[in-house]
């Protein structure tokens, strides 16, 4: 599904990554852990496609998407990403955000789609508020929602749950492992949360 | 002694505010004083300007409509310039550094830049029995747009330099860049390109400099033209209400498309462009830019002639050239120090909706009916006042823009960081000083260019309130366009350009240094 060859990124002279390696299979969830700085989030940017690589090659189902100087766009790689802050447009509804991401959806596809993933994350009070009207919990839900929607094979999410209270993140954490035992993605999942990882009971990466 | 310097500072809040209330203030009471000295019904020549007649309110509607077309002209292909400029590998650092210089040459010099090379290309159209004659209104309109294409420009990089970047990369992810241009880029930098486009609007409608040279009748010339040909200023207060009730219903839509669109900026927006636009098309808006710079230089470098021609014009202009100087760097202080006592007012405090309503209203006035107002008061206060005539137009004209920037900049200040400085601060000075004025200065300092900007290029109410020997330099390039100098006015418009220019660059060299030692 998604496998990273002696990945590197640099930033001027600042070297952040060098010879990530790992592989995910079909369906299969990791953890992608590491102290502060190390460059998780920098390897979910790569694999996005929203960073070019310094060095290595990354490949998607057995297609190259990106190697230094060159790389598939975003919007081609087919991924569902929840960043670490929710990132929602702020001039969209609940319902707009969700809907932006399932381009190319006849009318009922995308009525029946956004029901169901309001359904898993407990939206469906909420579509037709604006962001500025949600609560931080609210926020998260909907980037949750936006990136589950499009029914990505790859789905990335960069520390999802980070300053939820326990009771909103575990309910918010029993959403994406509803959403993984339906639809069988692959996920990747950055955190340093042990919790989490113990309730993900999932491979853990270590950079 | 935090008791003293709280006091300080409410001191010179109240003298700010006073003196900001005088200034503004007493032009609206000198228009009023109008009505008390003249019997304006009875009066024939002031009876016959009276707004009703079919002919000004045709005229009106014109020039709102000559208004609209430069508007939206002008946005539209500033918006397309910076979107492909900011694309580009290195646009935004271009943009940086070659849009500061363009817009602090005032767009009444522009506008005059632009009008000469018209006129010098349709003099050289008939000398050389080309069919090329642009004239009248889609003359004016031209070159009002050019002229107003840098501010255009700036608006639309603004507006997308605050977007949040990760609410772009976000949508990156979920579909193609057009999609992401249609759906999200544009409805959220709309607001602001439509608040710009409302700007151009209202600073056209209230020109009438460029279209004059094209013998094009504007309704701002019409103010004008009420007030010297009969001296009533009654008639051209009354001609000028019409136009002063479209620019203040125009003001309170712009105004709360501005407030709206605060919502969806961000405070800080950080990392670069994600955008890239095809190589062609961010060539071509690179090209163009060039082009808005180099054109009317080129144009009034090869006008001006010699040297000793062009050294000959300065010299010759040399008493107008310290005015307009003089005049110009007092507006901008005063803009920026009596603007932020305005700002605050408008902030906070129970005047808060008298304060907007002075601004608004000075904002919307148009420039003759502000130096009746002043001429009104001078007349009565007596002969003293006169030297001070020309920087008090300016201020009446220009720090209602200063007190506009400066309360957006208060407005975009991080709260949180000056809430922590309340906290720690051994007294309002020290907060000031130390948090809010470091936090602020870019800001400010854009305030005082503005402001020098406008005052630099002032034109419709220096003319009426210059004392003799006081004359602008744009006073003396706009009758010498008359007269038809063209020599001299290439070389006085190439010398404005040039200095604006010059404090434009040094402004960057400025913003760019202190960003680069904050970055450190």
């Amino acid at each position: 599904m998604l496998e990273l060859r002696q990945v590197g990124k640099r930033f001027g002279n600042t070297e952040v990554l060098s010879e990530v390696n790992f592989r995910l299979g079909p369906g299969e969830i990791a953890t992608l852990t590491g102290p502060s700085g190390c460059g998780k989030t920098t390897v979910l940017r790569l694999i996005s496609g929203l960073e070019m690589l310094s060095q290595g090659e990354i490949h998607m189902e057995g297609r190259l998407v990106s190697c230094p100087q060159w790389g598939v766009p975003p919007h081609r790689r087919h991924i569902g990403c929840v960043f670490q802050e929710p990132r929602l447009w702020p001039h969209l509804t609940v319902r707009g955000n969700i809907e932006f991401a399932l381009s190319g959806w006849t009318r009922n596809e995308r009525l029946a789609r956004l029901e169901k993933v309001a359904q898993w994350t407990g939206l469906t009070a909420l579509l037709d508020r604006h962001p500025c009207g949600l609560s931080g919990g609210e926020a998260r839900r909907v980037a949750l929602a936006r990136a589950l929607a499009p029914r990505r094979r790859l789905v990335l999410m960069d520390e999802p749950l980070t300053n939820l209270d326990a009771a909103s993140a575990q309910s918010l954490l029993d959403a994406v492992l509803q959403a993984w035992r339906e639809e069988q993605f692959a996920l990747l999942y950055v955190t340093h949360d042990p919790a989490e990882m113990q309730s993900l009971d999932a491979r853990i990466l270590t950079i | 002694m935090p008791g003293l310097s709280n006091a300080l500072d409410r001191l010179l809040l109240i003298a700010a505010q006073a003196a900001a209330a005088i200034l503004l203030g007493l032009p609206l009471l000198g228009l009023l004083l109008v009505f008390f000295n003249t019997e304006i019904l009875s009066e024939g020549p002031a009876a016959t300007i009276l707004p009703l007649g079919y002919r000004p309110l045709g005229l009106l509607l014109r020039s709102a409509g000559f208004s609209i077309a430069v508007a939206v002209f002008a946005s539209l292909a500033g918006g397309l310039i910076a979107w492909g400029a900011m694309g580009a590998r290195r646009g935004v650092a271009i943009l940086s550094l070659a849009l500061p210089p363009l817009l602090i040459v005032p767009i009444s010099i522009h506008g005059l830049n632009w009008a000469t090379l018209i006129l010098q290309l349709n003099d050289w159209g008939m000398r050389h029995r080309v069919p090329i004659q642009i004239n009248g209104w889609a003359a004016a309109c031209l070159a009002e747009v050019l002229a107003f294409l840098p501010l255009a420009i700036g608006v639309a990089w603004t507006s997308l330099a605050l977007l949040d970047r990760k609410l772009l990369e976000s949508a990156m992810i979920f579909r193609s860049p057009r999609a992401v241009v249609w759906r999200i880029t544009a409805p959220m930098a709309g607001l602001v390109l439509a608040v710009g486009m409302g700007l151009i609007f209202l600073l056209s409608l209230s020109d009438y400099t460029v279209p004059s040279l094209f013998a094009v009748q504007v309704y701002a010339l019409e103010i004008f033209s009420a007030y010297s040909a009969s001296s009533h200023p009654a008639g051209a207060v009354l001609t000028a209400l019409p136009m002063m009730l479209l620019i203040c219903f125009s003001m309170v839509v712009i105004l709360k498309a501005g407030f709206r669109s605060r919502l969806l900026f961000h405070a800080s927006p950080a990392g670069s462009w994600p955008c890239r636009a095809a190589g062609w098309y961010s060539g071509s808006a690179l090209t163009l830019l060039f082009l808005l710079l180099a054109l009317p230089m080129v144009s009034l470098a090869a006008g001006a002639g010699t040297f000793p021609l062009f050294f000959h014009a300065i010299e010759s202009a040399r008493s107008e050239l310290l005015v307009s100087l003089r005049v110009s760097l007092v507006t901008a202080v005063l803009a920026l120090l009596l603007g932020i006592g305005v700002a605050r007012g408008m902030m906070h405090g129970r005047a808060t909706f008298l304060w907007w309503a002075l601004v608004c209203l000075l904002f919307a006035m148009p420039a003759p009916l502000v130096a009746i107002g002043i001429l009104q008061v001078a007349n009565r206060a007596g002969a003293w006042t006169e030297p001070f005539l020309p920087v008090w137009a300016c201020l009446a004209r220009f720090l209602p823009v200063g007190a506009f920037i400066c309360y957006a900049v208060f407005q975009r200040m991080d709260q949180g960081l000056l809430e922590a400085a309340h906290v720690f601060q051994r007294n309002r000075l020290h907060g000031a000083l130390r948090v809010a004025f470091p936090l602020a200065w870019r800001g400010l300092f854009m305030a005082a260019a503005a402001s020098l900007a406008l005052a630099l290029g002032e034109l419709g109410a220096s003319l009426l309130v210059a004392p003799p020997g006081e004359s602008t330099l744009v006073i003396r390039l706009y009758n010498l366009l008359h007269y038809g100098a063209s020599q001299e006015v290439a070389s006085l418009g190439l010398a404005l350009s040039l200095l604006a220019l010059g404090a434009g660059l040094l402004l960057t060299a400025l913003m760019h240094s202190q960003k680069k030692s904050s970055h450190a």
